[in-house]
């Protein structure tokens, strides 16, 4: 058998990963943890985002954080839908202002994960773009019964911090995109208006 | 694809000395055909044309080089050998000029090949044939020097590639009938080219200086990197068993070095039967045996190679006799002349090729002869090749691929793959070959591959009968490398052995269809040694009835025929015959016993449907689609089809894979909606009953959002007359949503 032996080179980032739970300055202390994205390492002065989730309002569909990422320079949202709400799948546009860039948040999208809610056909009808800070995000059952929301995530998404040269308390837009109108796609495969909050985001 | 074998004609090519005779017939046997013809060409210029050689040689600048380095006695600083052979690129088999007298101009192109590669890294074969095309009438007989050619590119400006298309050398079978090139200027490729060329003719100081002078001058010509003319006169007596210089030339080794030029100090009697001119290209001496008897220079020839002259080059003594003269008609002339040349073209930076060939997929009935024109745009060097279904084709090295005799075997996919300079950068194109082997081949054993074993037939399906022929020469039929495809051929005339008049007939009996368009087609390549200004000898392609009446001569070919001496292809209607059985015949007549003989091969008696009317289109599929969509269209009458139509816009990407199906894409650019289709021949436009629907993912109108992505879904499972059915997404036309689309809709997101 062959053994594959830690060389050189690992073991001296082993100190570094070490390091890293203590990089961001103050905010959680737990370590980094995003399940599918790497750690990524910030100079101890640079801002991370920080994000408010919203008050909860019954029938709304809403984009809360995962805690872990909290606080770090890669930010996972998670898009819930109205418990007990049925759906085939949902049509997303959000934008995200200066200070933060559309991430991926792993998986074979680039820019959208898919939760634990809706079960894809094969073909996945299943596709995200993104231009500028909007993005647009399309996640559908093809075949597979209504899905009751509310369980688990509909979706990820992932912010990055855009650069380290960004002043600390300084507020990220991130709101539904002008002009374009969410939507789900309901048990019975029609389309419902799709009414998303979205908390406050914020370098610090 | 079955291609003419370039080059292996040049063995057995006629040649007829220009201008006062002197061809002398070898008699020797060769590859079974009989009498052979001597292959080498040498300029024999009348006196005029001579001393306006002379006189334009005179007149050139006198080529100055520093000279080598002194000797100082260190071994290093003397230079012992030197050689520009390895800038020569047109070397080898195809360095020969066949019969042809254009030394010359063979000579002047290794001066430019060793310039181009020295100056500018352009190691590239320029094109011998281009040059002969440029030359008028009085030249192409009589010859020249460096200096006329420098003339003749200075005027065209340019310098062709050999892997041009047309480019090839073809003349090397000219004979006393042909007073130019047999391919005009305007059908040779002449883009790509080396453009601005401007060639400097310049003359060595050879005469009256003295051996130590004339040596070091020529020596500091190859020292400054330049390849020399070198001009001699001598006796060519056209016979190995004599003291000629192609006699030399054929019963000695490379090594050996020529001993005439130090044979006497006032050069040759001149003999107007065997006299002649010729230039070859100083390439290289070797100075480094202690004996001054063994120091030479190294030429090259352009007679070819041969197994004892593997580089095609031979030796001259450098302590030869520079002042040599002799007599012709009270002129005293020099026997030996020495030139350099000093070339400038363009030289901008090398950039990648961009290449195309035929867009359309090309149809071919059996028989007919294509050729696929590659372009290639950028500046030359250029190295192509074509391939067929990704295999390389051997020999296929120029920008045109020709295929005189298309088969089955020839139907797919062709690539031309170009690399321009140092193959630093390669661009590629393809194309599809469609042959149609629908069309009824009528005669039997049309290409001779098979032989009777009966006496005197000329193989199934063919006859023969001759006059005056001994008997080894009764039977015309041959088989080898000299057939224009495949091995056998005809070969008839009089094989220079006949006892006068020779006289034959080949034929075979066809029965003609009643309806249709008969086509008659043969191969023909004439050979022969006649100097008169008279049709002598015939060759005459008949139609007889059955009781041997004529019907209708199609075709007299004759010895003063110059369109044949390279393989040609003549076509003929037998449109007065449908319905009637006839004998199709080839009668000669050689009545001198002077050698004309005529190879003919690849017969082709087709017949085309004279019915056959615009295309029709019964289906297609898919019938829906985005553009981009690949599309099958089946119906009739698909073969020689000029376009396929949307709306009646005409696409000429497609491919006839056969009469009853075309291939083809949507192409980008067309609005949602239905399109008429149609295929277009030159009879009209055939259409299908039905239209293809070109479909969008912008579903609502409102632009390609995951907003689309969600009719789709709400439409995915249904079909028409279901609550959800949204006709919009069904994608591809099949009347359903369904993972089919979903698939083209996530593939063009």
């Amino acid at each position: 058998m062959i053994r594959c032996l830690p060389g050189p080179r690992v073991l001296l980032l082993l100190p570094l990963l070490t390091l890293l739970p203590g990089c961001g300055g103050g905010g959680s202390s737990a370590p980094v943890s995003a399940p599918v994205s790497a750690p990524v390492s910030v100079p101890a002065s640079s801002p991370v985002l920080h994000y408010v989730n919203p008050a909860a309002a019954s029938g709304h569909f809403q984009l809360v954080v995962e805690p872990a990422s909290n606080d770090t320079a890669h930010l996972l949202l998670d898009l819930t839908g109205p418990p007990g709400t049925l759906a085939q799948g949902v049509a997303l546009f959000i934008t995200a202002g200066s200070g933060a860039v559309w991430g991926s948040p792993g998986g074979t999208d680039s820019n959208v994960s898919n939760g634990s809610v809706f079960t894809l056909g094969s073909p996945a009808l299943f596709k995200s773009k993104v231009a500028a800070g909007d993005l647009q995000a399309g996640l559908f059952q093809t075949g597979a019964p209504a899905a009751t929301l509310g369980a688990g995530p509909i979706l990820t998404l992932a912010l990055d911090l855009a650069g380290t040269a960004i002043p600390k308390g300084t507020a990220v837009t991130l709101a539904a995109t002008s002009g374009k109108n969410s939507a789900y796609l309901d048990g019975n495969l029609v389309q419902q208006p799709l009414t998303l909050d979205v908390g406050t985001l914020a370098t610090q | 694809m079955a291609r003419l074998p370039m080059g292996k004609e040049f063995l057995y090519i006629s040649l007829v000395a220009l201008l006062g005779g002197g061809a002398v017939l070898m008699a020797q046997e060769n590859g079974g055909e009989g009498p052979a013809l001597r292959p080498h060409g040498y300029m024999k210029p009348s006196l005029e044309a001579q001393l306006r050689q002379e006189a334009a040689l005179r007149s050139l600048p006198v080529a100055r080089f520093p000279a080598p380095p002194a000797d100082t006695g260190a071994a290093s600083a003397l230079v012992t050998a030197q050689s520009v052979l390895a800038d020569v690129s047109t070397i080898g088999s195809a360095r020969n000029q066949g019969s042809n007298n254009d030394c010359w101009v063979w000579a002047s192109s290794a001066l430019a090949e060793v310039e181009l590669a020295h100056q500018y890294g352009y190691r590239d074969r320029i094109s011998t044939q281009y040059v002969d095309s440029l030359v008028d009438a009085s030249d192409f007989v009589n010859g020249g020097n460096t200096s006329l050619f420098a003339s003749y590119v200075n005027r065209a400006g340019i310098l062709v590639p050999w892997s041009n298309g047309n480019a090839e050398y073809i003349d090397g079978v000219v004979n006393s009938y042909c007073t130019q090139s047999l391919v005009p200027t305007s059908q040779i490729q002449t883009n790509p080219a080396y453009t601005h060329a401007q060639p400097i003719a310049s003359v060595l100081t050879t005469q009256g200086v003295g051996q130590t002078a004339a040596i070091a001058a020529i020596q500091a010509a190859l020292d400054n990197h330049h390849a020399v003319s070198f001009v001699f006169q001598t006796q060519f007596l056209e016979t190995e068993s004599a003291a000629g210089f192609d006699a030399w030339w054929a019963n000695n080794a490379e090594t050996v070095i020529w001993p005439e030029p130090v044979a006497g100090t006032t050069g040759m009697t001149f003999d107007p039967a065997t006299w002649g001119g010729h230039v070859t290209t100083i390439v290289g001496y070797d100075i480094s045996d202690a004996d001054p008897a063994n120091h030479y220079w190294l030429v090259l020839n352009s007679w070819g190679t041969t197994t004892t002259r593997p580089s095609g080059c031979f030796r001259v003594p450098m302590w030869m006799n520079y002042d040599s003269t002799y007599v012709r008609s009270n002129a005293t002339l020099y026997t030996y002349w020495f030139t350099t040349l000093a070339l400038t073209v363009d030289h901008p930076v090398a950039a990648a090729p961009t290449v195309s060939v035929p867009a359309s997929a090309t149809a071919v009935t059996l028989d007919q002869p294509i050729t696929l024109e590659g372009t290639v745009v950028g500046n030359p060097p250029f190295t192509c090749q074509w391939f067929h279904n990704g295999v390389a084709i051997a020999g296929a090295t120029s920008l045109w691929l020709k295929d005189p005799v298309p088969a089955a075997g020839d139907i797919g996919s062709y690539h031309l793959a170009v690399s321009g300079l140092n193959g630093s950068t390669v661009a590629s194109a393809d194309t599809q070959v469609v042959v149609d082997a629908s069309v009824p081949q009528l005669l039997v054993n049309p290409g001779f591959e098979t032989q009777a074993a009966s006496s005197g037939a000329t193989g199934t399906g063919w006859s023969f009968s001759s006059q005056g022929l001994a008997a080894a020469y009764q039977n015309p039929y041959r088989s080898g490398s000299h057939a224009h495809s495949g091995s056998g051929y005809l070969y008839l005339g009089n094989y220079g052995t006949s006892i006068v008049p020779a006289s034959g007939q080949v034929s075979q009996t066809v029965t003609l269809p009643a309806a249709g368009i008969a086509t008659l087609s043969c191969w023909v390549q004439m050979s022969t040694n006649e100097t008169l200004l008279a049709d002598i000898d015939t060759l005459a392609l008949q139609v007889q009835d059955l009781q041997g009446n004529l019907l209708a001569t199609l075709k007299t070919f004759t010895n003063q025929q110059t369109d044949h001496l390279n393989w040609a292809r003549d076509a003929f209607a037998l449109t007065p015959y449908l319905g009637q059985t006839v004998q199709i015949c080839l009668v000669w007549r050689c009545p001198s016993s002077v050698l004309t003989i005529w190879r003919v091969d690849d017969f082709g008696l087709t017949m085309t449907n004279p019915a056959a009317a615009a295309p029709t289109v019964t289906s297609f599929s898919p019938l829906a689609g985005l553009p981009g969509t690949a599309l099958t269209l089946t119906g009739t009458g698909f073969t020689g089809a000029e376009a396929v139509t949307f709306n009646d816009s005409p696409q000429t990407a497609f491919t006839v894979a056969s009469d009853t199906r075309i291939t083809t894409t949507m192409p980008a650019g067309l609005s949602a909606g239905p399109v008429m289709l149609g295929v277009l021949n030159v009879l009209g436009l055939g259409s299908p009953a039905n239209t293809f629907a070109v479909k969008t993912l912008d579903f609502c109108g409102t632009g390609v959002d995951v907003l689309c992505m969600a009719t789709l879904a709400g439409a995915y499972g249904s079909q028409a007359g279901d609550a959800n059915w949204f006709a919009p997404c069904d994608l591809n036309g099949d009347g359903k949503v369904d993972d089919q689309d979903v698939t083209l809709f996530l593939a063009n997101f």
